[in-house]
């Protein structure tokens, strides 16, 4: 298996690379981040602009700024943003709130994937199996973004006839507040729960149906039926044989479904004040600050790409009849 | 004496006592299934009025979207069905036209997305050798973007009208639909036919176009119809950001972004816009699901 | 508690149970409600099988067959309906919950299935899917135990190095192997009854043998009865002691397999026979292929339903479908209302009954009143 991850390491870097010299190039021909500076009222002076041009390297072709960029991440640096800000200072701390969204969401959609996947499985045709995959359906063709704003305005109404904030929704918590570790934690909570249920939603109902199909492929299958005339009841065939083996597929699915999570963590941080990477990326593309955006870039494309390694490798290792040369 | 059956005709004649059900040609049999998955029918019927309506009903209308009327702030009506917006315009109207703006880019990238993803993928999945891994590469590169990132990007690069929009998210959207067809071709091409077709000498060309392609109709249609979908909301979240439709021009994304945070004093302008693409993109998901059951007989529907 | 039921202890319970047989099959139906239609599947089987005997269930494809085997073992969808009776050492295994039902399976009754590359679970090693079958059965065997006794199983069938293949998977194992290891696991509890639904269709001529082979050994090995379900004749010659014919769901014929094999009573039977390449004769011979395929078994029409291919075939047997009934030999039974004609015969050659190689004649044929 070694040599398999070395491999895919070296074509990831090379993916990288080349993702963010595209991302780069798209960046560089959309506008002028100068623009907004000298429209300023009333304008900086020259030496400001000038200066602002030298420190993008505006000034040289587009192939050799990419490389000053990359040179400087190759030392750690990040660079600096239209405003003069480093870039890392500021990326970190949104990378911990988007971490925090889509871990939780990632994980409530996975286990709520699986239990309606597979009962709807078991008992197929019931009428549990049909309202489910309609709700399914109906789910999937909610636009995260008004997903978002529902949940805000159903949250919004319960709050007021409870008379008192059992949803927030805005922010990550409630700033300089204080209430200890429980009274923190449950801050967080309420902060949470709102965006965690848009992006999870979605995701769930996409998920389930794979589970759902993977489920029936294995309930059919001539193993199950061994399993059975083995003698092994019922429940430990479903568990041990069943789920086992349908479980398998899934691993691929979450993988192809982190970017579309990642996407959909865009528009959730902005409906719910977030200040996660999704409103960064928003506000650099918005300003042209190529810095800022490649730095996003970075850090997405790693992540999905470490993602999908970790998902072969999982795969791998459930599955024996794939072992990785 | 006998009256013995034992000629083929005889035999063949008692065997069709059991059979009273006609020949069907391969197109009559998935068109049967698919009328037969009645959620389907009711979603073609739905979507076709939805679409219609949104295109003819403004024909009919006295004011346009964009015509700013006295009524502020109005709730639904019977002057404004939808009620109106902080600067007079009437919401209904405004939907229509978001409908028509979500419609044209969807179908448009649909198109675009499928037949780049068709060459590509065929290419790739008949050829395989060196064309196969280097256009894979570059689809991994698109893949490790989000969509929604990708299309951001890009349409700076573009103005905001729709087609160019339709343009950015069908090639993007091409990616995911060549890794399909990919595979698609890959199983397909070790089939026998394929082998037959080559000792007739069939050249590539034909085998790809006047074989394979045909045979991965019903995989592209599931595809293209999830495209379609996918592409409605794609656009309408770009739109809900900013970074897609510009105004004057109105789209179901613009509409809900103005209206999301006015949900609790003047819901419709938020609700009205977003039912509407739940309808929209929801038939079409059903109707997908229709095809799906109708191009893949496989499973089996055992009465409960 | 213990879950599984103790199999003797049913037989001291019910003392009118025949003590003779191990397996008692009576007026068997089985339907299956689908979108076109109530497909009735099985439509009435009976047979008896005694404590080391070998029946041999011969039909073509949809002959139902399978289905009764499943039905004896309680592995059919939900959705079926079950009617008549199976009685296994006395015991009524129709109606019995999963519970129940799952204390038999593997322990008094075991299957062997048709396809080998599928029956077993691809990630897990073939030791555990065997000591499964074990400590299904025995709560309280331990993992060591249960290894060895895997490993000892292994032996028995002809892995080799058994002691190595324990633990691997099955996609390292052959397809032969792998219906060994099957084998393995169904005699893995000293059961009563084996059954094999088409252990040898998915293999290679030479591999059958092996395989055939390994079902002696294990018939001999735990004593068993075994149902052997084929559409092979040859494989049913060389392994059986009884034979039942199944034609559109019900048996047509059944007895001992030297009656069936030298006096069929039925003209199906005649066609099998026929179609059949034989090496033991000198001559050069002609198939004579049964013209036409089985009936839908969504609308049977009445009558006997192999009359549209029947050479014999006669306006009664479009009307009344003929029940089963004695015929010369001991528990010989035919359903045809002609086996009187065949019985004229002491042997019967099929090219007398069905025109040779009559695929593209087009010429009558009678047939001697």
């Amino acid at each position: 298996m070694l040599p398999f991850i070395v491999r895919r390491l070296l074509i990831s870097i090379v993916v990288l690379l080349v993702s963010t010299f595209g991302v780069f190039v798209l960046q560089a021909n959309s506008g002028n981040p100068l623009a907004t500076l000298t429209t300023r009222q009333p304008p900086p002076p020259p030496s400001t602009i000038n200066a602002l041009r030298d420190q993008l390297h505006l000034n040289v072709p587009i192939p050799l700024r990419y490389f000053y960029w990359l040179g400087g991440v190759l030392h750690g640096d990040l660079g600096k943003n239209i405003n003069g800000i480093p870039v890392k200072s500021q990326i970190f701390a949104r990378l911990g709130t988007t971490i925090e969204l889509v871990l939780v969401a990632m994980i409530v959609a996975l286990i709520l994937a699986v239990l309606t996947g597979v009962i709807s499985a078991v008992k197929q045709y019931s009428v549990l199996d049909y309202s489910t995959t309609f709700v399914g359906f109906v789910l999937i063709s909610i636009p995260t973004f008004w997903m978002a704003g529902l949940l805000k305005d159903v949250a919004i109404r319960i709050n007021q006839s409870a008379g008192s904030t059992i949803f927030s929704f805005s922010g990550q918590s409630t700033p300089d507040y204080n209430g200890g570790f429980f009274g923190n934690l449950s801050d967080r909570a309420s902060h949470l729960i709102l965006p965690t249920i848009t992006l999870a939603l979605i995701s769930y109902a996409s998920w389930s149906r794979y589970q759902r199909a993977s489920m029936l492929d294995v309930l059919n299958s001539d193993y199950m039926r061994l399993a059975r005339a083995k003698g092994v009841p019922w429940r430990k065939v479903l568990v041990r044989h069943g789920l086992r083996t349908a479980l398998i597929p899934l691993t691929t699915v979450v993988a192809i479904g982190f970017g579309a999570i990642i996407g959909g963590a865009v528009v959730t941080e902005t409906v719910f004040d977030w200040h996660g990477m999704g409103e960064y990326l928003i506000e650099a593309a918005r300003t042209i600050d190529t810095n800022e955006m490649l730095a996003w870039l970075l850090f997405s494309a790693t992540a999905v790409v470490v993602f999908n390694l970790i998902a072969d490798i999982l795969y791998a290792v459930l599955d024996p009849r794939i072992r990785l040369g | 004496m006998t009256t013995v059956p034992t000629t083929p005709q005889d035999v063949q004649a008692g065997a069709e006592r059991e059979f009273t059900v006609a020949a069907r040609s391969q197109w009559q049999m998935v068109a049967r299934r698919f009328f037969a998955h009645k959620l389907a029918m009711v979603s073609l019927v739905v979507f076709i009025l939805v679409v219609a309506a949104a295109f003819i009903i403004p024909l009919f209308m006295k004011h346009g979207y964009q015509y700013q009327g006295e009524d502020l702030s109005v709730g639904p009506s019977s002057k404004h069905l939808f009620g109106t917006d902080s600067i007079g315009h009437d919401v209904f109207a405004e939907v229509l036209r978001g409908i028509q703006t979500s419609v044209k880019v969807s179908l448009l990238a649909m198109i675009v997305g499928e037949v780049i993803g068709i060459i590509i993928g065929a290419v790739a999945g008949f050829y395989r050798g060196w064309a196969d891994s280097v256009l894979m590469r570059a689809v991994d590169v698109v893949l490790t973007v989000p969509v929604l990132v990708l299309v951001l990007v890009l349409s700076r690069l573009t103005g905001g009208n729709w087609w160019s929009m339709a343009l950015i998210i069908g090639g993007v959207t091409a990616a995911p639909t060549s890794r399909l067809v990919r595979s698609v071709f890959l199983s397909l091409r070790e089939r026998e036919y394929v082998e037959a077709a080559r000792a007739l000498g069939a050249t590539d060309n034909r085998i790809m176009w006047r074989h394979l392609l045909p045979n991965s109709l019903g995989p592209i249609i599931v595809d293209a119809t999830l495209a379609v979908a996918g592409a409605i909301l794609t656009e309408s979240a770009l739109s809900f950001i900013g970074f897609g439709i510009q105004p004057p021009d109105v789209s179901l994304g613009t509409l809900i972004n103005d209206g999301v945070n006015a949900s609790q004093t003047r819901p419709w302008l938020f609700y009205f816009p977003g039912l509407a693409i739940i309808i929209v993109v929801l038939t079409v998901n059903f109707i997908g699901d229709g095809l799906r059951d109708a191009l893949d007989p496989t499973q089996q529907r055992v009465r409960a | 508690m213990r879950e599984s039921i103790d199999v003797t202890d049913v037989r001291e319970q019910d003392p009118t149970a025949d003590a003779a047989a191990v397996l008692e099959v009576d007026n068997l139906q089985v339907r299956f409600p689908t979108d076109d239609g109530v497909v009735h599947a099985v439509r009435g089987v009976s047979y008896s099988l005694r404590p080391g005997e070998v029946l041999g269930i011969v039909g073509e494809s949809g002959s139902g067959k399978s289905v009764t085997s499943l039905a004896v073992m309680g592995l059919l969808p939900r959705t079926a309906r079950i009617t008549g009776s199976v009685r296994f050492r006395g015991r009524e295994l129709v109606g019995l919950n999963d519970k129940e039902m799952s204390g038999v399976r593997g322990r008094g009754i075991s299957m062997v299935f048709q396809d080998p590359m599928t029956s077993l679970n691809p990630v897990y090693k073939i030791g555990v899917q065997l000591a499964e079958a074990l400590q299904t059965h025995d709560k309280g065997m331990s993992d060591k135990v249960a290894r060895q006794r895997s490993i000892d199983l292994l032996d028995l069938v002809g892995i080799p190095n058994a002691r190595a293949r324990v633990d691997q998977y099955p996609h390292e194992f052959s397809g032969g192997m792998r219906q060994r290891v099957v084998i393995a696991i169904a005699m893995a509890n000293q059961p009563d009854v084996i059954i094999a639904d088409e252990p040898t269709t998915a293999l290679d001529v030479t591999v059958q043998a092996q395989v055939l082979e390994t079902l002696r050994t294990a018939q001999a090995e735990t004593h068993a009865s075994m149902v052997l379900i084929t559409h092979d004749l040859g494989v049913v010659a060389g392994m059986a002691d009884r034979v039942l014919v199944m034609y559109a769901g019900k048996p047509v014929e059944t007895g001992d397999v030297d009656d069936i094999y030298y006096r069929p009573r039925m003209p199906y039977t005649v066609g099998l026979l026929g179609s059949l390449p034989r090496v033991d004769r000198g001559d050069r011979q002609r198939l004579t292929p049964i013209q036409g395929s089985p009936p839908s078994l969504l609308n049977l029409p009445p009558g006997c339903p192999f009359t549209p291919r029947c050479p014999m075939a006669q306006d009664i047997c479009e009307t009344e479908e003929p029940p089963l009934e004695p015929v010369d030999g001991i528990g010989h039974y035919s359903a045809c209302h002609f086996s009187s004609k065949l019985m004229a015969k002491d042997e019967v050659e099929p090219e007398e009954i069905f025109e040779a190689g009559a695929s593209t004649d087009e010429t009558d044929y009678e047939v001697e009143t």
